[in-house]
């Protein structure tokens, strides 16, 4: 059983919902990959790759699976016209932790990069989500820096995202991947 | 004159219609061999009945593939302007045609690659295979692919592949088209696979709970622009909903009493023990040449002389397939047990190994897997839901898993004990 990457998700599910976020699988799933792109995490135990709709790992979805059956995290009631299930912290959400090997140090460095990135993705929706970190994957994974050409490529990657769209998301997240 | 049209009769879908270039198909190598697999591994041993082979499974897959691309497309009044809009290009007469016959193929070869047993034997391929990448090998080398290029040179047969496999499982991104197509094959809530072989599987296995109506359901089957997405899919209308429903626990009740039977999947551990003596390296090879070699058949046979001969070095473990000696069931995981305890199996496992010889204990795991039921709803031009938000049965479809411990008989009384304890343990804190 992955007990740390149970533990990041239940952590990231917290802070998504402190920010207000819907906290569903999609912000889940960008937030962690956000995590790990900006390098702001030592190890994210999962696997990205670019898919349909920005990164994705399919790790994370058996996850949540699991996690939902001992009780780490459970449904929320959801609301008509918002899609796809919302999650919370379950009666064992802190279960994983039994298992931490993290030093307290460790542990307050990884809330506040969890904090940092769950500001920014908390509150935007699916389609940002998905520019906002197929532009990191672009800078990420194809060593791209400049803001023009990233733009561009998450056009040609994504055409239903403008270039400007792409730019603005790239700016805001600029500063994190720099530092 | 030459027969244009042929039919066989099938026992869940009645005539099965083809034509030549599909005879050609179903009469080469590659599709009659998989009257050699058994759809459902050794389950006979559970289920007498259930001896059904992949052979008819991918005749019924064509079948309802068609069905469901007939409802969806033969229909002026069921594509809306947005959807034109989207997909106008392929409604064209002849593109629309060849699509027809690609969706077909595809359902009718989406099973070339299985090995034999079916999916109990499927962990014994090397990292990075399963069947659905045997079967893109299949149609790409074999006699299959031979077929299509001499007769019919338009037939794209990397169009088929796409269909035919599921994209989620291959990792792949479809365009928004071949996407709507795989899902009339391989789609979670609408796939003519998993119509199929829920309807046959509990046919042949004497049991109703994978019983549902496919005529209804298939009849409500239309093109919509999902709002999740933004993209084309296949979503159903509103007044059809309870027959996804029904298809969906259809689905959870045949995981739960026939797939995941305890015996069954004892059977099925069992068997892969036994296949990893016997094959070279512990797995099979990839080379499909290879793999069009062995059926069912031949592993049985080979097991039969194994069982009843004392000095053959595989008979201990083919007695226990063939003679039923198969391990006996101590523990299965429940909710409540997993809620109070999640590291529970674990925990058993280890307290077992302590006191039994490991040879005497096998296990069981699968899922709980990541598995969405919901799927768009059309409820008029401008309202298009999610089945979710719309049926309180589909959101609360449980989720598919088990964990089994099995011993050997004569350890069993000693095994049920000791779980016992443990479990008296764990509960009152002092585990």
């Amino acid at each position: 059983m992955d007990w740390r990457g149970h533990e990041i998700i239940v952590s990231v599910i917290r802070k998504l919902r402190e920010h207000g976020s819907w906290a569903g699988k999609t912000h889940i799933i960008k937030t962690l990959y956000l995590l790990s792109a900006t390098k702001r995490m030592k190890h994210i135990p999962f696997d990205f790759t670019l898919y349909k709709h920005g990164p994705y790992t399919f790790d994370v979805e058996d996850a949540l699976a699991i996690m939902k059956s001992y009780g780490a995290i459970e449904e929320d009631d959801i609301m008509p016209g918002f899609y796809g299930e919302r999650l919370k912290p379950g009666v064992n959400a802190n279960f994983p932790q039994n298992f931490a090997k993290l030093t307290k140090e460790e542990q307050q460095e990884e809330q506040e990069a969890i904090e940092e990135i769950c500001k920014l993705t908390g509150k935007k929706n699916v389609r940002e989500l998905e520019c906002l970190a197929t532009a990191v994957w672009i800078f990420d994974q194809e060593k791209e820096s400049n803001t023009d050409k990233i733009a561009k490529r998450v056009h040609e990657l994504k055409p239903h995202i403008s270039k400007q769209q792409a730019k603005q998301a790239y700016n805001e997240i600029k500063h994190f991947l720099h530092s | 004159m030459k027969k244009l049209r042929h039919e066989i009769r099938d026992a869940i879908h009645g005539f099965v219609e083809f034509d030549n270039l599909e005879r050609e198909l179903i009469d080469s190598q590659p599709m009659q061999r998989l009257k050699h697999i058994h759809q459902l591994a050794m389950s006979y041993q559970v289920y007498p009945g259930a001896t059904h082979r992949r052979f008819e499974h991918s005749l019924g897959v064509m079948e309802l593939a068609t069905r469901i691309f007939d409802s969806v497309f033969s229909h002026e009044e069921k594509i809306s302007e947005t959807v034109r809009e989207r997909i106008g290009e392929y409604l064209q007469k002849e593109t629309i045609t060849y699509w027809r016959r690609i969706v077909r193929l595809a359902g009718l070869l989406h099973d070339v690659g299985h090995l034999p047993f079916s999916h109990a034997s499927e962990k014994l391929l090397p990292k990075g295979w399963n069947h659905e990448k045997l079967t893109s090998e299949i149609i790409k080398k074999s006699a299959i692919s031979k077929i299509l290029k001499q007769e019919h040179s338009r037939i794209d047969i990397n169009d088929i592949v796409d269909i035919a496999t599921s994209f989620r499982k291959r990792k792949v991104t479809l365009s928004p088209w071949k996407t709507l197509l795989n899902e009339m094959i391989t789609g979670n809530s609408f796939g003519a696979d998993r119509m199929d072989y829920l309807l046959r599987d509990s046919l042949h296995a004497g049991v109703i709970y994978g019983r549902f109506d496919p005529f209804k359901l298939i009849e409500g089957l239309r093109i919509v622009i999902d709002s999740a997405t933004d993209e084309i899919a296949l979503g159903l209308e509103y007044n059809s909903i309870h027959c996804a429903e029904a298809l969906l626990l259809a689905r959870y009740f045949m995981y739960s009493q026939v797939y995941f039977h305890d015996v069954r999947k004892s059977y099925d551990m069992h068997l892969e023990e036994y296949l990893k003596k016997k094959l070279i390296k512990g797995h099979f090879p990839t080379d499909w040449k290879e793999i069009m070699k062995i059926t069912d058949n031949e592993i049985l046979v080979e097991m039969r002389v194994a069982a009843f001969n004392t000095k053959h070095k595989l008979h201990h473990y083919a007695r226990r397939l063939l003679c039923r000696k198969h391990f006996k069931t101590v523990y299965e995981i429940n909710p409540i047990h997993k809620t109070k305890c999640p590291t529970i199996f674990d925990d058993l496992l280890n307290s077992l190994k302590g006191e039994i010889q490991s040879e005497n204990i096998l296990t069981a795991s699968e899922g709980p897997k990541f598995e969405s039921n919901d799927f768009p709803v059309y409820i008029d031009e401008n309202t298009i839901g999610r089945a979710k938000d719309l049926s309180e049965v589909i959101k609360k479809v449980p989720t598919i898993e088990f964990s089994l411990i099995f011993v050997e008989d004569g350890v069993r009384e000693k095994a049920k004990r000791l779980i016992k304890d443990k479990i008296k343990k764990l509960f009152s804190g002092e585990g």
